[in-house]
């Protein structure tokens, strides 16, 4: 629904929103993001100039407090990022727990309401130990004539095909995506935090 | 000049305060006689000086949505988008009750009190 919104100064005040009510349960972040979206088109289609809608509308950041103080307050907001921060840790780095750590990120990952279903699929494709540990699984890349040779395989008797560039390629994207999708999501995270912490409106 | 506004600071906090205990309510209130779409009733409310941000207006829509108090159908509009309109529930209607029979009760005491009726 964001889509309907072409001007630029609209779309950044509503990323800003978005942002900033991360950390509420997904269905009430649109409800109220979507609520604001058909407030200024309706506003610009009935003449309104976008800098008046926005500034009548207040900044993002008093919207978001106003949601966070008829939930539950910061706390929730403060311990949310710490959980976010965790789940990050352990699907990363859990996995090196002889993989404990990595099922409870995942548990968690899907217990948290602040993600989407997207999000959570996107997330679980990220491999225990990360792309360390898929390499470890693998065996260490060894390069020769324009293949790559996953260790187990370079010091058989028996030479295994070889695995070519694009096998590596993919291998690596498909933990880098899944990584990226996570990141952006505990930086957004974050920056809400920042912002609401810092008090700082505009 | 400091101490002016550190004594006025608090009686801003005191009609911030008040204005937002009662907010839900006058919303209620004017869903009562009629359905409304969220732009109008931020435009509304912002008019009669209860809502400074018109922003603040959907957190609390949705809250009251998310607790039976109010709820939503869509409609088509000759002029721009559809709109999402807010209606009481019977719940909202006796939520709504409760509060005026309050009101008036609490009222009653306050303007006896401020008044200097001191029965």
């Amino acid at each position: 629904m964001k889509s309907s919104i072409n001007d630029s100064r609209a779309r950044r005040y509503l990323d800003e929103l978005d942002a900033d009510l991360l950390d509420l349960p997904v269905r009430d972040r649109r409800e109220i993001v979507e609520s604001v979206v058909e407030h200024i088109s309706i506003a610009m289609s009935s003449g309104h100039p976008v800098e008046e809608v926005l500034q009548k509308l207040g900044d993002p950041l008093t919207v978001s407090e106003e949601a966070h103080s008829r939930n539950a307050s910061g706390w929730r907001r403060k311990s949310s990022i710490f959980y976010e921060i965790a789940v990050t840790t352990l699907l990363l780095v859990g996995g090196l727990l002889l993989g404990v750590g990595w099922i409870v990120g995942l548990v968690m990952l899907w217990a948290s309401k602040s993600r989407t279903l997207l999000n959570k699929i996107a997330c679980t494709l990220i491999w225990p130990g990360g792309l360390l540990g898929a390499w470890l699984f693998l065996g260490i890349p060894v390069r020769s004539e324009g293949h790559f040779y996953f260790g187990a395989d370079a010091y058989s008797v028996h030479p295994a095909p070889p695995t070519s560039v694009w096998t590596l390629l993919f291998i690596t994207a498909a933990y880098a995506i899944p990584l990226l999708v996570q990141l952006t999501f505990l930086a957004r995270s974050l920056r809400g935090a920042r912002t609401s912490a810092a008090g700082g409106r505009h | 000049m400091t101490g002016t506004v550190s004594r006025m600071e608090p009686d801003g906090r005191t009609a911030v305060n008040l204005r937002r205990g009662v907010l839900q309510y006058c919303i209620l209130a004017i869903l009562r006689d009629g359905d409304w779409y969220g732009h109008i009733l931020a435009r509304h409310l912002n008019e009669l000086g209860l809502l400074d941000s018109e922003g603040t207006l959907y957190p609390l829509l949705a809250r009251l949505r998310r607790t039976g108090l109010v709820e939503t159908t869509w409609r088509e509009s000759t002029s721009g988008p559809p709109r999402r309109y807010y209606k009481v529930t019977d719940t909202g209607h006796v939520e709504l009750s409760e509060f005026a029979a309050e009101w008036k009760q609490l009222g009653t005491v306050v303007n006896g009190i401020l008044n200097g009726d001191r029965r």
